[in-house]
C-alpha cells in the first residue's frame, strides 16, 4: 500500500519536477526578452524595434506528433517492467515528460522570432532561439554603428558591413521595408549598390505608382533650379517616368520603369540627347529596385541633372539643318 | 520454448525497432490517404534522392535503450526483487536488439520511405512527403505549399523553383519529371515567371531541342499569317527563319535563334532575333512558354516589325509635307 503510494507520489513529483524545469529551460525565454527590450528601452533611444519570423513564410510543417504517441507507450512499457520502484518510474517519467514539454515549447511561435531594435547607438538583434536552452547562445547582438559603415539589401536580409567586410545579417519582415531605408538613410550608411535585389512578389505596385508620381513632381522642382542653364544652352528639357510595360504587368519578366530625361532643341523641339535613371527592373522571381530615399534620392537626381547638362553642353550646337 | 518471456522480449524489441523507424512509412501512407481522402489529387511523383549513409545515431536508440535496461537490471536492481520472469524478458530484448538491429537498418534504408520524397499536387496547393530517414518522432513527414502562397514558378538546373508570397522560393527537385510537373501546374494555373529554363543536357528528351525549333517556326508562321493582310497593304515580307550559331559565322557555344527578318523588294530591312536555346556546356538554356504565351511573344514581335515600317514609311511623309 504504502509503496504504491510512494510511486504514484513519485510519479507527480517528477512530472511537476519537468514541468518547472522545462519551463525554466524554454518557456521563460519570451519573458527574458521583453525584460531585455524594456530595459533598452529605459537605457537607450529606441528609433525602431520590430520582429520577424525566421521560418520560411507560405511553407507549412505539419507537426509530427508521432513522438508523442511513441513516447507514452514507451513509458507504459517501463511502468510495467519497473511498476515496484518509485525511483525508475520518477525517473522515466521525468524524462518523458522533459522530452514532451520540449517539443511543445521548441514548436511554439517564440522560438521561431527574431526580434530587433534600431537605438541612436547601434541595432540589437535578440536572434531566433530555434528550442535552445537558456544557457546557449547569446541572447542578444550588439552592433554599434561604429562598427558598420555600408549596407546593402538582398530580399528581406540586410547585409551590413564594414571596410567591405561583411559584419552582420539581420532578417526584417517586407513590410518593415520602406521604414529601414528610412532608417538607414537618417544614419548616413553608404549604400553599397544603387539598386536593391528584391523578391518580385515582395515589391508593392501600388506604392510604386504614387512613389512614381511623386518622384517626377520632385524631379520636376528638382529640374526649375537648372532652368536657366538650360535656357543658356537653347535647350529645354523634358522628364517623365517611362515604363516599357503596361502598369498592371510591372512585375512580369523584363519589365523596367525609368525617369527619362530628354534635352531638346528650344527652337525645333528635336532630341538633342536622351538620359535614363532606372526605379525598377524585374528578371520574373528577382527585381533590382532603387533603394534611394529622401536627401539621397535628391542628390542622386540633382548629379544626374547636372551630368546631362554637362553632356549636352559638350555636344555644342547642331549643325546646322538644310532644308530644301 | 518454454522460456516464453525471452520470446516476448524479443518480440518487444522488434516491435520498438519497427515503431522507432519502421512506422516511417505507416504514418506516411496514413497521411497521403488523408490528402488523397480529402483533396482532389491531380497528380503524384515519386523522386529517388539515392542511398544515404547509414548513421550511427539512427541505430543508437532501441540499443541505447536496451543497455539502459540491461545496465539498470543487472547493476542497481537488489537481486530477486525482479523476477525471474523480467530478467529474462530483458536479456530477450537485449539479444534481439544486438543480433537483429543491424540487419534491419541494411533493409530499412532500401526502403522507398527512405530513398524517394513523394510530391502531390492537389487542387488547393502541393505536399511534399519528404524522405523519412530518422525515427519516427523526428523532423517532419509533410511540407505544404498553398497555391495562395505560391507567386510562380521557375525552372532552372534540375530544380522546380516555387516563388513563395511575399519572399524566398522553395527548390524542389523535379527528378526528371520536369515535363509533368510543368503540365500539372498550367494545369492549377500557376505562371511561369521566367521565360528561360535552365537544365542538364541529361534532362532532355532526345529531339527536344528540335520539337523546340519546329514548335516556334509553325507557330510563328501562324502568327505572320494572321498579319498577312497589313503585309500585303505595305508591300512588305515577314520571314521567319531558325539560325544557328554556325550560321553566324563565330566559334561560340551551340545556340539557335528565331531570326524575324521584315523584306521589302527582296531586300531584309529589319530584324528581330530571338534566341531558342544555348548550350553552356552541358547546361542549356532553353525557351520554355507555354504555347499561349508563345503565341503572345511571337505577335509582340512580328507587331514591332509591322509597326517599325509603318514608322519607316510615316517619317518621309512628315518631310515631304514640311517643304
Amino acid at each position: 500500500m504504502i509503496d504504491s503510494l510512494t510511486v504514484w507520489q513519485a510519479l507527480i513529483v517528477a512530472y511537476l519536477c519537468a514541468t518547472v524545469l522545462s519551463a525554466l529551460v524554454w518557456g521563460v525565454q519570451p519573458y527574458l526578452r521583453s525584460r531585455r527590450l524594456q530595459a533598452l528601452k529605459t537605457r537607450e533611444r529606441v528609433r525602431f524595434s520590430s520582429d520577424v519570423h525566421t521560418a520560411p513564410a507560405g511553407i507549412e510543417h505539419r507537426p509530427n506528433r508521432a513522438g508523442y504517441w511513441l513516447g507514452a507507450l514507451l513509458w507504459a512499457l517501463l511502468v510495467a517492467l519497473f511498476g515496484h520502484s518509485p525511483l525508475l518510474i520518477g525517473a522515466a517519467t521525468a524524462l518523458f515528460a522533459t522530452l514532451f514539454w520540449r517539443k511543445l515549447f521548441v514548436e511554439s511561435e517564440f522560438h521561431t522570432v527574431q526580434r530587433y531594435a534600431f537605438t541612436d547607438r547601434g541595432i540589437w538583434i535578440f536572434p531566433a532561439r530555434h528550442g535552445l536552452p537558456v544557457w546557449k547562445k547569446p541572447h542578444e547582438v550588439f552592433v554599434s554603428w561604429r562598427d558598420v559603415d555600408a549596407y546593402k539589401i538582398e530580399g528581406v536580409d540586410l547585409l551590413l558591413h564594414r571596410d567591405e567586410q561583411f559584419v552582420v545579417r539581420l532578417s526584417f519582415k517586407p513590410t518593415d521595408y520602406e521604414r529601414l531605408l528610412g532608417l538607414l538613410a537618417d544614419r548616413e550608411l553608404a549604400r553599397m549598390e544603387v539598386s536593391d535585389r528584391i523578391w518580385v512578389a515582395q515589391f508593392d505596385e501600388h506604392a510604386f505608382y504614387e512613389w512614381e508620381e511623386e518622384i517626377s513632381r520632385m524631379g520636376w522642382n528638382l529640374l526649375d533650379l537648372y532652368a536657366d542653364e538650360f535656357e543658356e544652352l537653347h535647350l529645354v528639357p523634358e522628364f517623365g517616368v517611362m515604363r516599357n510595360m503596361p502598369g498592371n504587368r510591372l512585375l512580369d519578366e523584363y519589365a523596367r520603369s525609368w525617369l527619362q530625361l530628354n534635352v531638346l532643341d528650344i527652337d525645333t523641339h528635336e532630341k538633342r540627347l536622351t538620359s535614363t535613371f532606372a526605379l525598377w527592373h524585374s528578371n520574373g522571381a528577382l527585381g533590382q529596385f532603387t533603394g534611394l530615399r529622401g536627401q539621397e534620392l535628391v542628390d542622386a537626381l540633382q548629379e544626374w541633372f547636372r551630368r546631362v547638362l554637362q553632356e549636352s553642353a559638350a555636344l555644342g550646337q547642331p549643325d546646322e539643318e538644310v532644308v530644301s | 520454448m518454454n522460456d516464453i518471456a525471452f520470446w516476448i522480449g524479443m518480440g518487444a524489441a522488434l516491435l520498438l525497432w519497427y515503431l522507432f523507424y519502421g512506422a516511417n512509412a505507416l504514418v506516411r501512407s496514413w497521411l497521403l490517404r488523408k490528402q488523397r481522402r480529402e483533396q482532389e489529387v491531380l497528380a503524384e511523383f515519386e523522386i529517388d534522392q539515392g542511398r544515404l549513409p547509414l548513421q550511427r545515431r539512427w541505430t543508437g536508440l532501441p540499443l541505447g535503450l536496451g543497455l539502459l535496461l540491461f545496465v539498470i537490471l543487472y547493476v542497481t536492481d537488489p537481486p530477486g526483487a525482479f523476477g525471474y520472469q523480467k530478467l529474462r524478458f530483458v536479456n530477450g530484448y537485449v539479444f534481439a536488439n544486438l543480433v537483429l538491429t543491424l540487419p534491419l537498418f541494411l533493409l530499412l534504408v532500401r526502403t522507398r520511405t527512405f530513398r524517394t520524397e513523394r510530391v502531390v499536387f492537389d487542387r488547393a496547393g502541393v505536399s511534399f512527403y519528404l524522405r523519412r530517414s530518422g525515427w519516427v518522432g523526428g523532423g517532419t513527414f509533410v511540407q505544404r505549399l498553398s497555391w495562395a502562397n505560391c507567386f510562380g514558378y521557375s525552372v532552372g538546373k534540375g530544380q522546380i523553383l516555387f516563388a513563395l508570397q511575399p519572399q524566398g522560393h522553395l527548390e524542389q527537385q523535379h527528378g526528371g519529371h520536369r515535363r509533368a510537373f510543368e503540365a500539372v501546374l498550367a494545369q492549377v494555373g500557376l505562371q511561369k515567371l521566367i521565360s528561360y529554363d535552365v537544365v542538364y543536357e541529361r534532362e532532355l528528351a532526345e529531339n527536344e531541342l528540335t520539337e523546340l525549333e519546329a514548335r516556334v517556326l509553325r507557330m510563328a508562321e501562324d502568327v505572320i499569317q494572321g498579319y498577312a493582310s497589313e503585309c500585303a497593304a505595305l508591300g512588305i515580307r515577314i520571314q521567319a527563319e531558325r539560325m544557328d550559331a554556325t550560321e553566324l559565322g563565330e566559334a561560340s557555344e551551340p545556340f539557335a535563334f528565331l531570326r524575324l527578318g521584315l523584306w521589302v523588294d527582296n531586300e531584309r530591312e529589319h530584324q528581330i532575333d530571338w534566341l531558342l536555346w544555348a548550350d553552356y556546356g552541358g547546361e542549356i538554356e532553353q525557351l520554355g512558354l507555354a504555347d499561349d504565351r508563345l503565341y503572345e511573344a511571337l505577335d509582340d514581335r512580328v507587331h514591332t516589325l509591322i509597326e517599325r515600317r509603318v514608322q519607316q514609311l510615316g517619317q518621309p511623309q512628315r518631310r515631304a509635307r514640311l517643304q
